[in-house]
């Protein structure tokens, strides 16, 4: 029956030409529009790793004036202040390199032959207890770093199983701007946004009254009154006198980021959505016409012998062989992309990609299919040899 | 071999009542050649279709092979259709895109054949019209009497007992009409297989051993 069904196919190719571009097509717009979502959805998929509900952070622009035992004192005065709010449940100093603020800094340094290229965040030892980080292995930093004999360094997971997989990394000395030794791994921290791509980290070490961390962070203790928001920023512009700052919400800034993910992901998907729903009509009414066209067929091949539910399983073996055959010629396509590494994508997002599409292929034409190829196995075999 | 008894057929559209046959009672014995005549519309077709099971008789039951018909939905009756009937019309139903080899072949896919069974059988019945060497042919490459007797050749591939022939020489010039009626009498004289043929040709339906003739629905003798 297959092979009848594939000579009839292969005879009506003209006519099933057209049909098959649009599958072809259908599949290929279907794999791209996946292949984007899920590329984009994997990343979102692993926590942020850090708190952002609740999270202020001001940038301070220091003035060059006083000098800096001054500054490092007013900034020692303003955390003493600070900490005097019962509403912040936790307050750091970290560098400009700050959540969703969309700078990054970059590093490789020669481990003893060994290329290390990692990014950069540095925070003082309230740090990861502000944004609430996963320290998955070790400690975080203490005030004695500040005296240690190596420098201490925490790096994420990511980096971590980059590099020193299956091994104890803790107290380990690495080069990295001379001796560095790694006292601890946190889980996550996407600094970039949700959406982002995570790479290997290296925390540093400053004290918070160090000059190199411009960046206040405080959280809030959950449901605090929002007068204290003014009560802060009076604190800060009283504490400091002539600087400057800018006060941010993270979570504020979480959405934000995210936002211009979403929207795309979102336009795509709905626009995706009109196509599919296009392609569904189209498909449907080229069914339903083609089998109008082929009622005599019906009608001859119930007289001599087929039964209705052979008839039904003809005409939807017929249309998925054509699925198949799009679907065939489209993973073709969409298999460069892998193949020729088009873009710096895990190949299981392409395989997802060509499930997703095909599933989605495979369905519309089976639900398309169905009224009329039942339209067809209803045929009356007296009417339709009589129509001529 | 098939036998109606009181057999009525009304067709109802939303406007019409048709009575398309009214009491006929018929007997056709098995390798008899039977013909049917009478004008147009008087429900030569719907006799012929009722006959072969593509229609239900709004009253009276249809016996073949001592077997009533009753429910006309069954597998077992598309596979009797498949099996013991063969059907001939006036304007051949060739599949245009199948090739004449495939043409034939078509009643045996819906049986469990292998495929080499049913080429061997397709070619034979082909042999047997004189058209072997248009095998791979289109139907629009055809006549239309080599388009008749790719439809006889379907019609006997599967060696039914009973042939159906709705008008089988209606388009055809009366050398090809011959042809295809020469075809008809051999089958039925070498392997008796039973005929029942609608004409509107006197001559043709002389050649065949009973004629009956329906004029409104009904039989007259
Ligand atoms: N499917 C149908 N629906 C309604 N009327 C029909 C149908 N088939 C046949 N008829 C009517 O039944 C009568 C007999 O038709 P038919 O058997 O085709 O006549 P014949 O073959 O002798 O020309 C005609 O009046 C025809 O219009
Ligand atoms: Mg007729």
């Amino acid at each position: 029956m297959i092979r009848h069904l594939l000579t009839l196919i292969w005879n009506r190719k003209q006519r099933n030409l057209l049909l098959l571009l649009e599958l072809i097509a259908a599949f290929l717009i279907l794999f791209g529009v996946f292949g984007f979502v899920l590329y984009n959805l994997d990343k979102y998929r692993t926590p942020l790793g850090f708190e952002t509900e609740n999270v202020w952070q001001a940038s301070l622009f220091m003035t060059d004036e006083p000098d800096s035992l001054t500054r490092a004192a007013v900034k020692k005065q303003l955390l003493i202040n600070l900490r005097q709010v019962p509403e912040i449940a936790a307050v750091c100093f970290g560098n400009p390199v700050t959540p969703f603020s969309g700078s990054t800094w970059t590093s490789t340094s020669d481990d003893n032959g060994y290329e290390i290229s990692a990014e950069l965040v540095a925070g003082d030892e309230d740090y990861a207890q502000t944004f609430g980080l996963n320290v998955l292995e070790g400690r975080w930093f203490t005030e004695e770093d500040q005296n240690a004999k190596y420098s201490s360094l925490v790096i994420n997971k990511r980096m971590r199983d980059t590099y020193w997989k299956d091994t104890s990394v803790i107290g380990k000395v690495i080069q990295w701007n001379g001796d560095a030794r790694i006292i601890g791994v946190v889980e996550h921290f996407k600094y970039q946004g949700e959406f982002s791509d995570e790479n290997n980290l290296i925390f540093s070490y400053f004290p918070d009254h160090s000059s190199e961390m411009p960046t206040l962070i405080m959280r809030l203790k959950p449901g605090y009154d929002p007068s204290v928001e003014v009560q802060i920023s009076n604190i800060i512009r009283q504490t400091t006198k002539d600087w400057k700052f800018t006060i941010k919400n993270l979570e504020n800034q979480r959405i934000q980021n995210s936002r211009q993910y979403w929207v795309p992901i979102v336009a795509f998907l709905s626009i995706c959505g009109f196509l599919v729903f296009n392609v569904a009509l189209g498909l449907f009414g080229v069914l339903v016409y083609n089998i109008k066209k082929r009622r005599a067929e019906i009608g001859l091949r119930k007289a001599i012998g087929a039964h209705p539910s052979v008839i039904l399983s003809q005409f939807i073996w017929e249309i998925l062989i054509l699925t198949t055959i799009s679907v065939i010629v489209g993973l073709f396509f969409a298999i460069q992309f892998p193949l020729m590494d088009v873009f710096d994508v895990d190949p299981g997002v392409y395989a997802r990609a060509i499930l997703f599409s095909a599933l989605v292929i495979y369905s519309l034409v089976l639900i398309c299919t169905i009224y009329p190829s039942r339209q067809a196995a209803m045929v009356l075999p007296a009417n339709a040899l009589h129509e001529e | 071999m098939i036998e109606l008894n009181s057999i009525s057929k009304v067709y109802r559209t939303k406007t019409v009542e048709t009575l398309a046959l009214d009491n006929i009672n018929l007997k056709v014995d098995k390798g008899e050649f039977l013909s049917v005549m009478g004008p147009s519309g008087c429900g030569k077709s719907t006799l012929l279709n009722i006959i072969g099971l593509l229609d239900e008789p709004t009253r009276g039951d249809v016996v073949i092979d001592a077997q009533g018909i009753s429910n006309y939905k069954t597998r077992a009756l598309a596979r009797f259709r498949n099996q013991k009937l063969g059907f001939i019309f006036q304007s051949f139903h060739l599949i245009n895109d199948l090739s004449v080899l495939d043409n034939v072949e078509l009643p045996l896919i819906y049986r469990p054949l292998g495929a080499a069974k049913r080429r061997e059988m397709a070619e034979e019945a082909l042999e047997s019209v004189g058209l072997k060497n248009r095998m791979k042919h289109l139907p629009s490459q055809l006549s239309g009497g080599q388009k008749q007797r790719v439809a006889i050749a379907r019609a006997i591939v599967g060696r039914p007992e009973i042939i159906l022939a709705d008008e089988p020489t209606g388009n055809l010039d009366s050398v090809m009409g011959g042809e295809v009626m020469d075809i008809l009498l051999k089958l039925n004289a070498e392997d008796a297989t039973t005929i029942v043929m609608v004409t509107h040709d006197k001559r043709i339906a002389g050649k065949t051993h009973r004629l009956i003739r329906l004029f409104d629905g009904s039989q007259v003798n």
